[in-house]
């Protein structure tokens, strides 16, 4: 694993309602370095996904904005340059891997056009049929049987983990720096998501790229990821390798995570369930936003917002931002 | 709902003020507010102009041939112009929306045949229609209202049958025949109150429709029967004098214009206030 | 099977014509469901697994007899479905229930919650209001719910609020046996475990049978005693669930079982990985079904003889493959 490829540093982004300005990022900050995967985990609401669309500048307009912080590739800031700036990052540096298979290709072009849509953005001037060669190649190193002929296929005549297979080598056509896959697996049957999780793999440690995989399926990150970020309520709630994170979940919420979802390993009787919903948008927030669902909440909790605690596990990367780090819980 | 004071905070004023001004006021209270008889010809002022164009304040918009008020004209027409749009499109709501449930519900040969008659309904020109029946019975009330019927059911139909296509493979449909719905009460309480904000928008919007409609018809002379003063009449009284006295055709022609254009301004706003899925058809 | 079972299915089987070319010939078929025989005691839990295109939901449909079979019944209590009379109809439709994956798409936006949970009662028994008020306020207090939010209408609540109130309204009438399809799958993974945990009570309290539809491989070990593992429509093993995670026998089951990652991250994850994607069922491979992605063919019968079901040990538990367990 080399230095940083991606770093964010503070970020806050807002969504600007008719309520007024409602965090939906607040204060994050990670860093992922080459051939390196970082999990970011959450639920509906968490900010793992606005984290996601904040370091490619694609939020929803006009209401989403960046209202702080810094997107440091490869030591640039990515916050505040012009678009046509971005819009080069996007399809040269960062490739994006989205949920649904089924609407990330467009219907009418042939995957082959799409991809080479794709490899001309890095190559401009450079003639279509020239391209053609890559094409084939990007698509066998993406798994797809029958490269030669698929690549005059159109989405519709392809199976949903063929198409995300596809996606991916759009993704990864410009050779980029990071990969950000935002629940790329979800829509696909277990056995093709396994298939899917060996091929990032692989494709990692062919290009050494950084993957920022976003997920709410911890499996997943137990398969794939060194490291992880758990979010909860916009803020990152854990974070550390995951080795440490899993041996000894420090943060209320990743606990209950953990603990709630059924083994396959042996049968239990009763699963841990905490009460309540994931919160919603709200302007003003007090506190720790895991608290009023918290098992172990104090009173400091519900009013003052805990920072983050360093040298967890032993390992200063572990970090928990909960106000019961250090007691007896 | 939560909705409600959003919309009154985006509530189309004018269109509505317009609406109120030249169609619904009028239509309910032209006895009362009307300066003259509408059928009462002043022999004497017999083409008389405008107020301001050389007019006087007796006869505000000026009189016609007959000397009749054209504001009091227009405002005894305007309650034609309701009433057969309401009429109109009620009936043809009613007939479009059970026979668009039916085909969507019951699919197959039943929903082929309906909507093939739906196809010939938009291929038929409505006004050769109008015009070979009034030729068989004569202009009247009815033979207008059963052409509206006849142009607008179809819209209605297509709708109904596209929303009631998807809504019946809804997983909510499917717990009530889980839960041992009959068909008639899937339709009744599942399928149709989730399409009646469709059905509002559309009658709003055909309200334009049915308008220049009945215009059209009355202009033609096969509408509502003389002496009574519908809006297309009142047009079509003009048009031999358009040059010398304009007023006859022009002041109800602007009371179409404005009554179509502020239906279907007010269509658009309540469509994307009910139905924000609508807001590309 | 010593326990009176409360469901009986033999040799299911539904087809769906697909019309093909321009005059819409119908020329292909779609074995969605090919000949599956289960049965289900009393109290207990069924899970039916598999990846898309398997069967399971369409298999699940015919159950609710939401879907008319091809061929084959499905008996509830020994009486076949397709033959009730209309007062058994009503005993069936009170008896046999069921709850979706979508919580959005599974209640209808425009009843408020008190009719959404009421329509059983509304539709097949003759209460009075009063007594259909307490008979709601009982569900909505099982499924975890307050009988003042009867009066909301569903857009009021959050994902796993409208799944309890879905959950609510499958348990009014007191079924006997309830169908749940996908019903964590759509909901936050901190939510899934007070529903699941809520099905396991209520299943204590009332003694209801579940037939599970699930993929994800965690929820199907804590619901379900007995899992039956479908592949291209066909049942490819049925056993008791401790012995199915534990030493899985069909090459299909080995394989998806291992696909399930487990949260843990001290001992290496191994995985069969299989070889390509599920083919379409509507030209579904020859022989064996799963022969073009096995890992253990053993030979041209895979590819020309379809295996039949066989015992492993015990009539609780078989599977269709040519390999001798």
């Amino acid at each position: 694993m080399g230095a940083s490829v991606l770093q964010v540093k503070n970020l806050r982004t807002v969504l600007d309602l008719a309520t007024g300005s409602v965090p939906v990022v607040d204060d994050v900050s990670f860093d992922v370095g080459a051939g390196e995967t970082l999990g970011i985990v959450g639920e509906s609401g968490s900010g793992k996904s606005m984290t996601a669309l904040s370091i490619m500048q694609v939020l929803p307009q006009p209401i989403g904005r960046i209202e702080s912080g810094e997107i440091l590739l490869d030591q640039t800031d990515l916050v505040g340059l012009p678009e046509e700036e971005i819009a080069k990052v996007r399809g040269r540096d960062i490739g994006m891997i989205l949920q649904d298979p089924h609407t990330s290709l467009n219907p009418v072009f042939t995957i082959g056009n799409q991809v080479i849509e794709a490899l001309q953005i890095n190559n401009p001037g450079t003639p279509r049929k020239s391209l053609l060669g890559r094409v084939v190649d990007l698509l066998r190193q993406v798994n797809v049987a029958d490269a030669e002929r698929r690549v005059h296929a159109y989405p519709h005549q392809m199976s949903g983990g063929m198409k995300q297979r596809v996606v991916g080598a759009i993704a990864i056509a410009g050779a980029p720096k990071v990969i950000i896959a935002d629940e790329p697996t979800t829509a696909l049957d277990v056995t093709i998501q396994l298939q899917y999780l060996e091929l990032l793999r692989d494709i990692q440690e062919e290009t050494g790229t950084a993957i920022i995989f976003i997920t709410h399926d911890l499996g997943i990150v137990a398969k794939l990821c060194h490291k992880l970020v758990v979010m909860y309520g916009g803020k990152i709630v854990e974070s550390g390798t995951v080795a440490d994170v899993f041996r000894a979940p420090s943060h209320p919420y990743t606990e209950a995570l953990l603990k709630s979802v059924p083994s396959v390993d042996q049968k239990v009787d009763r699963l841990y369930a905490i009460d309540g919903q994931p919160p919603a948008l709200s302007v003003d927030r007090k506190g720790c936003s895991f608290a009023p669902r918290c098992p172990y909440v104090r009173d400091i909790c519900t009013h003052q917002v805990p920072q983050h605690d360093a040298g967890l596990s032993g390992a200063d990367t572990h970090l928990a931002a909960c106000w019961n780090m250090g007691r007896d819980r | 709902m939560a909705n409600t004071p959003r919309f009154l905070g985006r509530l189309p004023i004018l269109p509505i003020a317009v609406l109120m001004l030249v169609l619904v006021m009028p239509a309910l209270l032209a006895d009362v507010i009307a300066p003259h008889d509408p059928f009462k010809a002043y022999l004497r002022n017999r083409l008389q102009p405008p107020l301001f164009f050389g007019g006087t304040a007796e006869f505000i918009l000026g009189t016609d041939r007959l000397g009749r008020d054209i504001l009091s004209r227009i405002m005894h027409g305007a309650r034609y112009a309701l009433v057969i749009s309401l009429v109109g499109i009620i009936l043809g709501a009613i007939v479009g929306t059970v026979l668009g449930l039916i085909a969507g519900y019951v699919r197959g040969v039943v929903d082929a045949l309906i909507m093939r008659v739906v196809d010939i309904t938009f291929a038929l020109p409505s006004i050769l229609l109008a015009l070979a029946l009034a030729s068989v019975s004569g202009p009247s009330f009815q033979l207008v209202i059963l052409v509206v019927v006849f142009v607008i059911w179809g819209f209605f139909a297509r709708q109904v049958r596209a929303e009631t296509l998807i809504l019946r493979e809804r997983d909510f449909v499917a717990r009530a025949r889980v839960a041992g719905a009959s068909d008639i009460r899937i339709l009744r309480k599942y399928i149709l109150p989730n399409i009646i904000n469709t059905i509002v928008v559309l009658a709003t919007l055909q309200i334009g429709v049915v308008i220049v409609l009945e215009a059209t018809l009355s202009f033609l002379g096969i509408g509502i029967p003389r002496p009574i003063p519908a809006w297309g009449l009142l047009v079509a009284d003009g048009r031999q004098l358009i040059v010398s006295s304009w007023w006859i055709s022009f002041f109800p022609g602007m009371a179409i214009l404005l009554t179509v254009l502020s239906v279907n301004m007010l269509g658009d706003s309540l469509r994307d206030w009910l139905d924000p899925k609508l807001r590309q058809v | 099977m010593s326990p009176p079972s409360i469901l009986n299915v033999s040799g299911l089987t539904k087809h769906f014509p697909i019309p093909h070319g321009l005059l819409g010939r119908q020329e292909h078929i779609v074995r969605a469901v090919d000949d599956v025989s289960f049965s289900l005691a009393h109290g207990q839990t069924l899970a039916l697994v598999g990846e898309s295109g398997c069967g399971k939901t369409t298999l699940a449909r015919m159950l609710l007899r939401l879907l008319e079979p091809t061929s084959g019944s499905v008996e509830i209590e020994g009486k076949d479905i397709a033959t009730m009379s209309k007062a058994e109809m009503r005993r069936f439709r009170t008896n046999v229930q069921a709850v979706f994956q979508d919580p959005w798409a599974s209640l209808s936006p425009r009843m408020r919650v008190f009719d959404i949970v009421a329509e059983t009662l509304v539709i097949n028994d003759n209460l009075t209001k009063g007594e259909l008020t307490r008979r709601v306020d009982e569900a909505l207090i099982a499924v975890g719910l307050r009988p003042e939010q009867a009066k909301y209408y569903p857009h009021e609540f959050s994902g796993g609020q409208r799944q309890r109130i879905a959950i609510a309204s499958a348990i009014i009438a007191k079924p006997k046996l309830i169908i749940l399809d996908e019903p964590v799958s759509a909901l936050d993974v901190s939510i899934r475990s007070q529903i699941m945990n809520l099905f396991k009570d209520l299943q204590q309290d009332v003694g209801c049978s579940y037939v599970v539809v699930a993929h994800d491989l965690g929820t199907t070990r804590f619901m379900a005693d007995r899992i039956a593992v479908m592949y291209l429509g066909k049942l490819v093993e049925i056993g008791p669930t401790d012995q199915m995670f534990d030493a899985p026998q069909h090459p299909y089951t080995q394989a998806l079982l291992s696909a399930a990652l487990p949260l843990r991250v001290d001992t290496p994850h191994e995985a069969i990985i299989l070889r390509g994607d599920v083919p379409s069922p509507v030209n579904p491979p020859t022989g064996c079904p799963f022969h073009p992605r096995c890992q253990s063919v053993i030979g041209d019968i895979c590819k020309t003889v379809p295996p039949r079901l066989k015992e492993l040990g015990s009539p609780d538990h078989v599977m269709s493959c040519h390999i001798d367990p």
